[in-house]
Protein backbone atom coordinates (compact mmCIF):
# COMPACT_ATOMS: atom_id res chain seq x y z
CA UNK A 1 0.00 0.00 0.00
CA UNK A 2 1.47 3.32 -1.11
CA UNK A 3 1.19 6.58 0.79
CA UNK A 4 2.13 9.81 -0.94
CA UNK A 5 3.45 12.78 1.02
CA UNK A 6 3.20 16.03 -0.91
CA UNK A 7 5.31 18.98 0.14
CA UNK A 8 3.40 22.25 0.29
CA UNK A 9 5.20 23.83 -2.68
CA UNK A 10 4.28 21.07 -5.19
CA UNK A 11 0.65 22.14 -4.97
CA UNK A 12 1.45 25.64 -6.22
CA UNK A 13 0.50 26.83 -9.72
CA UNK A 14 4.12 26.57 -10.82
CA UNK A 15 4.11 22.78 -10.41
CA UNK A 16 0.43 22.06 -11.15
CA UNK A 17 1.06 20.67 -14.62
CA UNK A 18 3.93 18.47 -13.48
CA UNK A 19 1.95 17.15 -10.53
CA UNK A 20 -1.03 16.34 -12.74
CA UNK A 21 1.27 14.40 -15.09
CA UNK A 22 2.62 12.44 -12.11
CA UNK A 23 -0.86 11.61 -10.86
CA UNK A 24 -1.99 10.46 -14.30
CA UNK A 25 1.02 8.21 -14.61
CA UNK A 26 0.40 6.72 -11.17
CA UNK A 27 -3.14 5.90 -12.27
CA UNK A 28 -1.79 4.31 -15.49
CA UNK A 29 0.38 1.98 -13.41
CA UNK A 30 -2.38 1.38 -10.87
CA UNK A 31 -0.23 2.51 -7.92
CA UNK A 32 -2.26 5.39 -6.57
CA UNK A 33 -2.79 5.66 -2.85
CA UNK A 34 -3.68 8.00 -0.03
CA UNK A 35 -2.15 11.45 -0.06
CA UNK A 36 -0.89 13.43 2.91
CA UNK A 37 0.16 17.05 2.68
CA UNK A 38 2.92 18.61 4.73
CA UNK A 39 1.96 21.89 6.33
CA UNK A 40 2.68 24.03 9.35
CA UNK A 41 0.19 22.00 11.33
CA UNK A 42 1.02 18.54 10.03
CA UNK A 43 4.59 17.32 10.01
CA UNK A 44 6.03 14.22 8.44
CA UNK A 45 6.33 12.32 11.70
CA UNK A 46 2.58 12.53 12.31
CA UNK A 47 1.66 11.71 8.72
CA UNK A 48 3.96 8.70 8.48
CA UNK A 49 3.08 7.42 11.93
CA UNK A 50 -0.67 7.55 11.26
CA UNK A 51 -0.44 5.88 7.86
CA UNK A 52 1.86 3.12 9.03
CA UNK A 53 -0.74 2.26 11.67
CA UNK A 54 -3.27 2.02 8.83
CA UNK A 55 -1.04 -0.41 6.98
CA UNK A 56 1.08 1.74 4.66
CA UNK A 57 4.28 -0.06 3.72
CA UNK A 58 5.70 2.34 1.14
CA UNK A 59 6.01 6.06 1.68
CA UNK A 60 6.51 8.13 -1.47
CA UNK A 61 7.96 11.61 -1.02
CA UNK A 62 6.71 14.01 -3.67
CA UNK A 63 8.96 17.07 -3.56
CA UNK A 64 12.60 18.05 -3.52
CA UNK A 65 15.63 17.46 -1.29
CA UNK A 66 14.14 19.48 1.56
CA UNK A 67 11.05 17.27 1.46
CA UNK A 68 13.20 14.15 1.76
CA UNK A 69 14.91 15.71 4.78
CA UNK A 70 11.57 16.32 6.43
CA UNK A 71 10.48 12.70 5.96
CA UNK A 72 13.70 10.70 6.43
CA UNK A 73 13.59 10.77 10.21
CA UNK A 74 10.02 9.45 10.39
CA UNK A 75 10.67 6.88 7.66
CA UNK A 76 13.77 5.50 9.40
CA UNK A 77 11.93 5.26 12.72
CA UNK A 78 8.95 3.48 11.13
CA UNK A 79 11.25 1.31 8.94
CA UNK A 80 9.04 1.69 5.87
CA UNK A 81 10.10 1.46 2.23
CA UNK A 82 10.88 4.94 0.99
CA UNK A 83 10.54 6.25 -2.55
CA UNK A 84 10.92 9.68 -4.14
CA UNK A 85 9.18 11.49 -6.98
CA UNK A 86 11.48 14.50 -7.45
CA UNK A 87 9.68 17.74 -8.21
CA UNK A 88 11.40 21.10 -7.87
CA UNK A 89 14.88 22.47 -8.41
CA UNK A 90 16.87 20.67 -5.73
CA UNK A 91 17.06 17.00 -6.74
CA UNK A 92 20.35 15.64 -5.43
CA UNK A 93 18.67 12.67 -3.75
CA UNK A 94 17.00 11.87 -7.06
CA UNK A 95 20.41 11.88 -8.78
CA UNK A 96 22.01 9.76 -6.08
CA UNK A 97 19.21 7.18 -6.30
CA UNK A 98 18.86 7.23 -10.08
CA UNK A 99 15.33 8.64 -10.05
CA UNK A 100 14.41 11.08 -12.82
CA UNK A 101 12.26 14.11 -12.27
CA UNK A 102 8.46 14.29 -12.37
CA UNK A 103 6.30 11.75 -14.22
CA UNK A 104 9.35 9.75 -15.39
CA UNK A 105 9.94 8.80 -11.75
CA UNK A 106 6.69 6.86 -11.66
CA UNK A 107 8.16 4.20 -13.91
CA UNK A 108 10.99 3.72 -11.41
CA UNK A 109 8.43 3.52 -8.64
CA UNK A 110 6.43 0.88 -10.53
CA UNK A 111 9.55 -1.21 -11.19
CA UNK A 112 10.15 -1.33 -7.46
CA UNK A 113 13.89 -1.99 -7.55
CA UNK A 114 14.80 -2.12 -3.87
CA UNK A 115 18.02 -1.22 -2.11
CA UNK A 116 18.54 -1.65 1.62
CA UNK A 117 20.69 1.21 2.87
CA UNK A 118 22.40 2.30 6.04
CA UNK A 119 21.17 5.46 7.68
CA UNK A 120 23.28 7.89 9.67
CA UNK A 121 22.29 9.41 12.99
CA UNK A 122 23.45 12.73 14.40
CA UNK A 123 22.36 13.67 17.91
CA UNK A 124 19.44 11.25 17.66
CA UNK A 125 18.24 12.49 14.28
CA UNK A 126 18.53 10.36 11.12
CA UNK A 127 20.26 11.48 7.96
CA UNK A 128 20.78 9.87 4.58
CA UNK A 129 23.66 11.52 2.74
CA UNK A 130 26.28 13.15 4.97
CA UNK A 131 27.25 15.51 7.76
CA UNK A 132 29.51 18.26 6.46
CA UNK A 133 31.53 20.58 8.68
CA UNK A 134 33.51 23.43 7.08
CA UNK A 135 37.10 24.02 8.18
CA UNK A 136 37.28 25.12 11.78
CA UNK A 137 38.52 24.27 15.25
CA UNK A 138 36.92 21.14 16.60
CA UNK A 139 38.01 17.88 18.19
CA UNK A 140 37.27 14.49 16.65
CA UNK A 141 37.04 11.21 18.53
CA UNK A 142 36.37 7.97 16.66
CA UNK A 143 34.88 4.74 18.03
CA UNK A 144 35.68 6.00 21.53
CA UNK A 145 39.22 4.74 20.90
CA UNK A 146 41.26 7.26 18.98
CA UNK A 147 41.40 10.97 18.30
CA UNK A 148 42.00 12.65 14.97
CA UNK A 149 43.97 15.89 14.93
CA UNK A 150 44.89 18.11 12.06
CA UNK A 151 47.95 20.39 12.08
CA UNK A 152 45.83 23.05 10.40
CA UNK A 153 42.03 23.47 10.42
CA UNK A 154 40.46 21.18 7.84
CA UNK A 155 36.98 20.48 6.54
CA UNK A 156 35.24 17.29 7.61
CA UNK A 157 32.63 15.24 5.81
CA UNK A 158 31.08 12.20 7.43
CA UNK A 159 29.55 10.35 4.53
CA UNK A 160 26.89 7.71 4.32
CA UNK A 161 25.64 8.12 0.76
CA UNK A 162 27.64 11.23 -0.05
CA UNK A 163 26.53 14.25 -2.04
CA UNK A 164 26.66 15.83 -5.49
CA UNK A 165 27.19 19.57 -5.44
CA UNK A 166 26.08 21.18 -8.70
CA UNK A 167 28.27 20.15 -11.61
CA UNK A 168 31.15 19.08 -9.39
CA UNK A 169 32.24 15.44 -9.33
CA UNK A 170 30.08 13.38 -6.95
CA UNK A 171 31.63 12.77 -3.53
CA UNK A 172 30.13 9.42 -2.71
CA UNK A 173 30.14 6.92 0.12
CA UNK A 174 28.87 3.35 0.25
CA UNK A 175 25.46 3.27 1.96
CA UNK A 176 25.50 -0.50 2.25
CA UNK A 177 28.80 -1.21 4.00
CA UNK A 178 27.64 -0.60 7.56
CA UNK A 179 30.20 2.19 7.93
CA UNK A 180 30.46 5.95 7.70
CA UNK A 181 33.41 7.51 5.95
CA UNK A 182 35.16 10.37 7.73
CA UNK A 183 36.88 12.49 5.09
CA UNK A 184 39.23 15.25 6.25
CA UNK A 185 40.54 17.78 3.75
CA UNK A 186 43.34 19.74 5.40
CA UNK A 187 46.08 21.99 3.98
CA UNK A 188 49.76 21.17 4.38
CA UNK A 189 52.90 23.03 3.43
CA UNK A 190 52.75 26.27 1.56
CA UNK A 191 54.27 29.66 2.31
CA UNK A 192 54.15 33.24 0.99
CA UNK A 193 55.33 32.00 -2.39
CA UNK A 194 53.61 28.66 -2.76
CA UNK A 195 50.03 27.73 -2.11
CA UNK A 196 49.34 25.05 0.51
CA UNK A 197 48.43 21.59 -0.75
CA UNK A 198 45.10 20.09 0.29
CA UNK A 199 45.49 16.51 1.42
CA UNK A 200 42.65 14.08 2.02
CA UNK A 201 42.38 11.53 4.80
CA UNK A 202 39.70 8.85 4.65
CA UNK A 203 38.82 6.86 7.73
CA UNK A 204 35.92 4.38 7.92
CA UNK A 205 34.14 4.68 11.26
CA UNK A 206 30.97 3.47 12.91
CA UNK A 207 30.80 6.23 15.47
CA UNK A 208 32.35 9.66 15.81
CA UNK A 209 32.04 12.55 18.24
CA UNK A 210 32.91 16.06 17.12
CA UNK A 211 33.21 18.69 19.83
CA UNK A 212 33.99 22.37 19.84
CA UNK A 213 34.22 25.12 22.41
CA UNK A 214 31.29 26.83 20.70
CA UNK A 215 28.50 25.57 18.39
CA UNK A 216 29.96 23.89 15.32
CA UNK A 217 28.29 25.02 12.09
CA UNK A 218 27.40 21.72 10.42
CA UNK A 219 25.25 20.74 7.46
CA UNK A 220 23.22 17.55 7.84
CA UNK A 221 21.93 16.41 4.43
CA UNK A 222 22.94 19.97 3.46
CA UNK A 223 20.60 21.50 6.01
CA UNK A 224 22.17 23.80 8.60
CA UNK A 225 22.56 22.34 12.07
CA UNK A 226 24.79 23.93 14.70
CA UNK A 227 25.68 22.26 17.97
CA UNK A 228 28.72 22.23 20.24
CA UNK A 229 28.75 18.43 20.32
CA UNK A 230 27.82 16.17 17.42
CA UNK A 231 27.46 12.45 18.03
CA UNK A 232 27.40 10.76 14.67
CA UNK A 233 26.83 7.06 14.17
CA UNK A 234 25.71 4.56 11.54
CA UNK A 235 22.57 2.45 11.73
CA UNK A 236 23.24 -0.38 9.28
CA UNK A 237 20.59 -1.68 6.88
CA UNK A 238 17.89 0.53 8.35
CA UNK A 239 15.88 1.63 5.34
CA UNK A 240 14.67 0.09 2.10
CA UNK A 241 14.54 2.50 -0.81
CA UNK A 242 13.17 2.25 -4.32
CA UNK A 243 15.98 3.17 -6.69
CA UNK A 244 16.59 3.57 -10.38
CA UNK A 245 19.01 1.71 -12.60
CA UNK A 246 21.21 4.79 -13.07
CA UNK A 247 21.80 5.40 -9.41
CA UNK A 248 25.16 6.78 -8.27
CA UNK A 249 25.31 4.83 -4.97
CA UNK B 1 49.17 -6.45 -1.91
CA UNK B 2 46.67 -3.61 -2.11
CA UNK B 3 44.24 -5.46 -4.34
CA UNK B 4 41.05 -3.51 -5.04
CA UNK B 5 39.10 -6.64 -5.86
CA UNK B 6 39.89 -8.30 -2.56
CA UNK B 7 39.02 -5.05 -0.83
CA UNK B 8 35.53 -5.11 -2.39
CA UNK B 9 35.01 -8.78 -1.55
CA UNK B 10 35.70 -8.14 2.13
CA UNK B 11 33.45 -5.10 2.06
CA UNK B 12 36.09 -2.97 3.82
CA UNK B 13 37.58 0.29 2.65
CA UNK B 14 41.13 1.58 2.71
CA UNK B 15 41.96 3.90 5.58
CA UNK B 16 44.19 6.81 4.56
CA UNK B 17 45.84 9.11 7.08
CA UNK B 18 47.26 11.95 5.01
CA UNK B 19 50.17 14.26 5.77
CA UNK B 20 49.21 16.85 8.33
CA UNK B 21 46.79 14.55 10.18
CA UNK B 22 47.62 12.75 13.42
CA UNK B 23 45.88 9.77 14.98
CA UNK B 24 46.23 9.29 18.74
CA UNK B 25 45.00 6.17 20.48
CA UNK B 26 44.07 2.59 19.59
CA UNK B 27 43.63 2.67 15.83
CA UNK B 28 41.87 -0.36 14.38
CA UNK B 29 40.70 -1.09 10.87
CA UNK B 30 39.29 -4.07 9.01
CA UNK B 31 40.76 -2.86 5.72
CA UNK B 32 44.12 -1.74 4.37
CA UNK B 33 45.78 1.21 6.11
CA UNK B 34 47.92 3.81 4.37
CA UNK B 35 49.77 6.21 6.68
CA UNK B 36 51.28 9.40 5.28
CA UNK B 37 50.78 11.37 8.52
CA UNK B 38 51.38 10.44 12.15
CA UNK B 39 50.06 7.76 14.45
CA UNK B 40 50.67 7.57 18.20
CA UNK B 41 49.34 4.59 20.12
CA UNK B 42 48.62 1.23 18.48
CA UNK B 43 47.70 0.16 14.96
CA UNK B 44 45.81 -3.01 14.18
CA UNK B 45 44.53 -4.27 10.87
CA UNK B 46 43.60 -7.65 9.46
CA UNK B 47 44.90 -6.50 6.09
CA UNK B 48 47.89 -4.58 4.79
CA UNK B 49 49.73 -1.57 6.16
CA UNK B 50 51.72 0.92 4.12
CA UNK B 51 53.86 3.55 5.85
CA UNK B 52 54.74 6.42 3.54
CA UNK B 53 58.10 8.18 3.37
CA UNK B 54 56.92 11.22 5.35
CA UNK B 55 54.94 9.13 7.83
CA UNK B 56 55.84 8.84 11.49
CA UNK B 57 54.47 6.05 13.64
CA UNK B 58 55.07 5.84 17.38
CA UNK B 59 53.03 2.72 18.00
CA UNK B 60 53.03 -1.04 18.17
CA UNK B 61 51.72 -2.50 14.95
CA UNK B 62 49.77 -5.61 14.07
CA UNK B 63 49.01 -6.32 10.40
CA UNK B 64 48.73 -9.06 7.81
CA UNK B 65 51.61 -7.57 5.83
CA UNK B 66 53.45 -4.25 5.76
CA UNK B 67 55.52 -2.03 3.50
CA UNK B 68 57.48 0.57 5.46
CA UNK B 69 59.03 3.62 3.81
CA UNK B 70 58.93 6.01 6.76
CA UNK B 71 59.62 6.03 10.47
CA UNK B 72 58.28 3.44 12.92
CA UNK B 73 59.08 3.50 16.62
CA UNK B 74 57.48 0.43 18.08
CA UNK B 75 57.24 -3.31 17.69
CA UNK B 76 55.75 -4.79 14.55
CA UNK B 77 53.97 -8.12 14.55
CA UNK B 78 53.20 -9.01 10.95
CA UNK B 79 51.48 -12.26 9.98
CA UNK B 80 53.02 -12.61 6.57
CA UNK B 81 55.55 -10.27 4.97
CA UNK B 82 57.21 -7.04 5.97
CA UNK B 83 59.19 -5.00 3.50
CA UNK B 84 61.53 -2.19 4.58
CA UNK B 85 62.28 0.10 1.70
CA UNK B 86 65.48 2.21 1.43
CA UNK B 87 63.93 5.21 3.24
CA UNK B 88 62.54 3.24 6.18
CA UNK B 89 63.71 3.77 9.75
CA UNK B 90 62.42 1.20 12.23
CA UNK B 91 63.24 1.23 15.94
CA UNK B 92 61.68 -1.79 17.53
CA UNK B 93 61.30 -5.52 17.11
CA UNK B 94 59.85 -7.11 14.01
CA UNK B 95 58.15 -10.46 13.92
CA UNK B 96 57.10 -11.73 10.48
CA UNK B 97 57.21 -14.84 8.30
CA UNK B 98 59.14 -13.01 5.62
CA UNK B 99 61.32 -9.95 6.06
CA UNK B 100 62.72 -7.98 3.16
CA UNK B 101 65.20 -5.23 4.02
CA UNK B 102 66.37 -3.02 1.17
CA UNK B 103 69.82 -1.41 1.13
CA UNK B 104 69.58 1.90 2.98
CA UNK B 105 66.84 0.75 5.36
CA UNK B 106 67.57 1.29 9.06
CA UNK B 107 66.40 -1.30 11.55
CA UNK B 108 67.39 -1.15 15.21
CA UNK B 109 65.73 -4.04 16.96
CA UNK B 110 65.23 -7.78 16.95
CA UNK B 111 63.99 -9.61 13.91
CA UNK B 112 62.09 -12.83 14.61
CA UNK B 113 60.80 -15.15 11.92
CA UNK B 114 58.51 -17.80 13.38
CA UNK B 115 59.10 -21.37 12.27
CA UNK B 116 62.70 -20.63 11.25
CA UNK B 117 65.14 -22.05 13.83
CA UNK B 118 62.83 -24.92 14.91
CA UNK B 119 62.31 -25.94 11.27
CA UNK B 120 66.06 -25.77 10.64
CA UNK B 121 66.73 -27.77 13.84
CA UNK B 122 64.49 -30.56 12.56
CA UNK B 123 66.53 -30.93 9.36
CA UNK B 124 70.05 -30.25 10.70
CA UNK B 125 72.09 -33.43 11.32
CA UNK B 126 72.78 -34.27 15.00
CA UNK B 127 76.48 -33.67 14.51
CA UNK B 128 75.92 -29.99 13.60
CA UNK B 129 76.07 -27.27 16.31
CA UNK B 130 72.80 -25.66 17.33
CA UNK B 131 72.36 -21.94 17.92
CA UNK B 132 71.55 -21.07 21.55
CA UNK B 133 69.16 -18.31 20.67
CA UNK B 134 66.08 -18.41 18.48
CA UNK B 135 66.31 -14.77 17.46
CA UNK B 136 68.87 -12.83 15.54
CA UNK B 137 69.69 -9.17 15.88
CA UNK B 138 69.98 -7.45 12.55
CA UNK B 139 71.47 -4.01 12.19
CA UNK B 140 71.55 -2.62 8.73
CA UNK B 141 72.94 0.86 8.32
CA UNK B 142 73.79 2.95 5.35
CA UNK B 143 77.28 2.02 4.18
CA UNK B 144 79.97 4.65 4.83
CA UNK B 145 81.49 5.65 1.54
CA UNK B 146 84.89 7.34 1.91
Amino acid sequence: MYYYIYDSFVQSKEHAKELAAVENRLADFGITGNIGRLSLFRDAGELVGDEVKRGAKTIVVVGDDSTVRKVIDAAAIARVTLAIIPIGAAQVFGRLLGIPSGAAAVEVLARRRLLTVDVGKVNGRYFLSQVRIPAGNFRMRCEGNFDLKSDRPGALQIRNMGWVAGDAAPELGDPQDGMLEAVIDAPTGGNWMHKATMRRSTIPVKKMVIEGDKPIPAFVDEEKYAHARLEVSIVPHRLRMIVGRDRLV
Amino acid sequence: MFNKETQKEAGSQDTIVAQGVRVEGDFKSHGNIIIEGEVHGTIRTERDLRVGEQARIVANVWAESAVVSGEVQGNMKIAERVELTPTSRVTGDIEAKTVSIAPGAILNGRCTMPGGPETIAATVPKSAKRSRTQTSIVEVEEPQIS
